[in-house]
């Protein structure tokens, strides 16, 4: 089964994810459609909710820069 | 194909950071996820989450491990298994090596080798932007 193409503005995906950080998230385009602890918790959030096609992220902490 | 760096708020100001939609199939069982990834040019290999490893239909305990070490940190160990990756909107992918983390506090990295080595990837950070390109070699 192929994937939607998703349309991402990063300003308004920055803004959907501010409230989830260090939460697992599942996104259409830039909505987020399932929050959970862990990656299997959102993908059964998702599905229950009607979504077969999305993308999996994790949200970095405010309080840290990433590094290599 | 060109992608905007993504805007993330941080306590020390707004940051941008490299991410990119990249679609992994385990090609053994058709499995697959997509993830939202940073490019990390910093990073030996591609490395994902190990939680991802049951959706794509992995046994990681099967996996050949591999250790690893950030900036600051102990070696970690990885799992290795071949995964194809193509970034959504692309017409190419490729079976790479990816490591599985357990642990991992991020998604996924892709780092040189799997990553850099079968894509062009220009940097302009200081337009907010960057451009991949799949690198199809010709078979000799």
């Amino acid at each position: 089964m192929p994937h939607k193409s998703f349309n991402i503005d990063p300003r308004k995906l920055a803004k959907a994810l501010q409230p989830y950080e260090n939460k697992w998230v599942a996104l259409v385009g830039t909505t987020v459609v399932a929050v959970g602890e862990t990656v299997q918790e959102v993908k059964e959030k998702a599905e229950q909710a009607g979504h077969t096609s999305y993308m999996f992220h994790l949200v970095p902490s405010s309080s840290v820069l990433l590094a290599p | 194909m060109q992608f905007s760096y993504t805007p993330r708020i941080t306590d020390y100001g707004v940051t941008q950071e490299p991410r990119v939609p990249v679609i992994f199939t385990n090609p053994k069982t058709g499995n697959f996820i997509l993830l939202f990834c940073l490019v990390d040019s910093g990073a030996s290999d591609i490395i994902l989450n190990a939680q991802f490893a049951p959706l794509l239909g992995i046994d990681l305990a099967a996996a050949a491990s591999q250790e690893y070490q950030g900036i600051g940190d102990e070696p970690f160990a990885a799992y290795k298994h071949p995964v194809t990756i193509r970034v959504q909107s692309a017409s190419a992918g490729f079976t790479v090596p990816c490591a599985f983390m357990p642990d991992l506090r991020i998604d996924g990295i892709l780092g040189q080798n799997g990553f850099f080595d079968t894509h062009k990837i220009l940097f302009e950070k200081y337009r907010k932007r960057f451009d991949i390109t799949p690198v199809m070699r010709k078979k000799k």
